[in-house]
């Protein structure tokens, strides 16, 4: 038996903010990581350093935003740096140790390209990949909070890599001015989009599914989360047509890059696509915070 | 030593005495100015508990902060601002380190950290500094019909633990 408390609907708009940019930005190291490899292939070891650091910069930028973002999330933002005091046990203090080692191999990974040292440019992007994917399973362990049965399962790092994968490739597209690219890589990146939408649909579903198989033998916040979850579900449904718009677009101004069309009008056309994605994965995580029913445990009735 | 506080719900009336002492004794403010309806926070909390289909009887059940042996809020809290106090066990937050994060107020089962206007964390602290002087937390001292008091635990904090550990061992023995 429990008691509803009465719930504070607060906005959770700076930490809607954070979990969306920063795996923007992991989206943007990966297919710098790709399109380098890929090129480099291509050409025979020769990149476009330029094109890189206009990569890293947009990385370093959406990183920047969602710290500063997190920071204004606190009630004393002077006092963020003592959010690192607890690395022993809080998955919190963890994750904004994680986010900072992110920032800085960005930040070094934006040096290195703007200084022409090549090497360096790319062990900073390989190493700032692979934190960023550390640090997408830190923010996702640090919403795993009992009770919040919503957000136990893996769907959370799951919907953190949706969006990686779905606003990476057309922001990476926009600011690359929508050179045509080789079919191959063309296809690739419209389906690492369209894998975005097909990790979002999975995520949601395999929480619904979890919930359901859980509340048998659960309390009543599974059930109670599962009848706001019903609520929400059109929501949930139009969420997915919009970021299906979305990669339709991407595919459309890769198209059209393809047959010659003006670079400006098919880097306009992704950045559209970057920014309706962005858009759908904050909505994303605004229905994450609004899942949870906070409940306040009390003795059980006995009979 | 270790303290709980334990409460007999066969005692409670629901006469919201606790709930009104320990606001007054923390100066904790109604907030039912600035919005109708609203409580402000409330360390202690008297909820009414109801059977949906009527067979067993209404019940109240006064709840503040479990001072839990293993309190989640302690290990999650990014800033180290949660600390236990040696001499009582009661789990208390330092508002000169409290981020106002909020994650406490995730990792609680049982709603105990609040927020209050300046957005740092509140809770029953097991009125503290009435302990250390000697009397008892103003819940307790005000209960009229006794029933929350706050005991020693013996065996601290791992001691209700054991107890449940050694019962069920014994129940397993009936069966």
């Amino acid at each position: 038996m429990s008691v509803i408390l009465r719930e504070e609907r607060r906005s959770e708009l700076p930490l809607i903010a954070f979990t969306t940019l920063v795996p923007a930005a992991e989206g943007v190291c990966l297919c710098a990581l790709a399109g380098m490899g890929a090129s480099a292939l291509a050409e025979g070891g020769a990149f476009d350093l330029a094109g890189l650091g206009a990569l890293a910069a947009l990385a370093w930028v959406l990183t920047s935003i969602g710290m500063a973002a997190s920071v204004a999330h606190l009630a004393k933002p002077l006092r963020a740096p003592r959010s690192l005091a607890n690395l022993r046990s809080s998955w919190l203090s963890r994750e904004i140790a994680a986010v900072s080692v992110f920032w800085a191999l960005l930040l070094a990974w934006l040096a290195a390209c703007a200084l022409g040292r090549t090497v360096l440019a790319v062990a900073a992007n390989l190493l700032a990949v692979a934190a960023g994917a550390a640090l997408l399973v830190v923010v996702a362990l640090a919403y795993r909070v009992s009770p919040r049965p919503a957000w136990c399962g893996s769907e959370g790092l799951a919907e953190l890599w949706a969006c990686a994968l779905g606003a990476g490739p057309a922001a990476s597209f926009a600011l690359a001015g929508g050179d045509p690219m080789p079919l191959a890589a063309s296809c690739a990146f419209v389906a690492v989009s369209l894998g975005g939408l097909a990790v979002d649909v999975w995520s949601h579903r395999a929480r619904r599914r979890r919930l359901q198989a859980i509340a048998p033998r659960s309390d009543e916040r599974v059930s109670l989360t599962l009848a706001r979850y019903a609520h929400l579900w059109p929501c949930v449904r139009r969420l997915w047509a919009a970021e299906g718009a979305c990669c339709v677009v991407f595919a459309a101004a890769v198209a059209l890059a393809g047959v010659g069309v003006h670079g400006v009008v098919v880097a306009a056309l992704a950045a559209a696509a970057a920014a309706g994605q962005l858009c759908v994965h904050a909505q994303h995580r605004n229905l994450f915070y609004e899942l949870p029913v906070q409940v306040r445990w009390a003795a059980k009735l006995r009979k | 030593m270790q303290h709980a506080f334990h409460f007999n719900v066969k005692r409670c009336a629901q006469c919201f005495a606790c709930e009104v002492a320990c606001k007054s004794a923390h100066g904790l403010r109604p907030h039912a100015q600035e919005e109708p309806g609203a409580s402000g926070p409330r360390f202690r909390q008297v909820v009414t508990l109801e059977s949906e289909d009527g067979s067993a009887p209404v019940q109240y059940v006064s709840m503040a902060c479990m001072h839990c042996g293993d309190a989640a809020c302690m290990s999650v809290c990014p800033a180290g601002a949660i600390y236990r106090d040696h001499e009582f066990g009661a789990v208390l937050v330092d508002h000169a380190k409290c981020l106002g994060c909020r994650y406490c107020s995730w990792a609680c089962e049982f709603g105990a950290p609040q927020f209050d206007r300046d957005g740092l964390m509140v809770k029953c602290d097991m009125c503290i500094d009435r302990l250390r002087e000697g009397k008892k937390p103003a819940c307790v001292q005000t209960c009229c019909g006794g029933a929350i008091t706050l005991e020693p635990v013996e065996g601290g904090v791992n001691a209700p633990r054991e107890t449940a550990a050694r019962r069920m061992s014994a129940a397993k023995r009936l069966l």
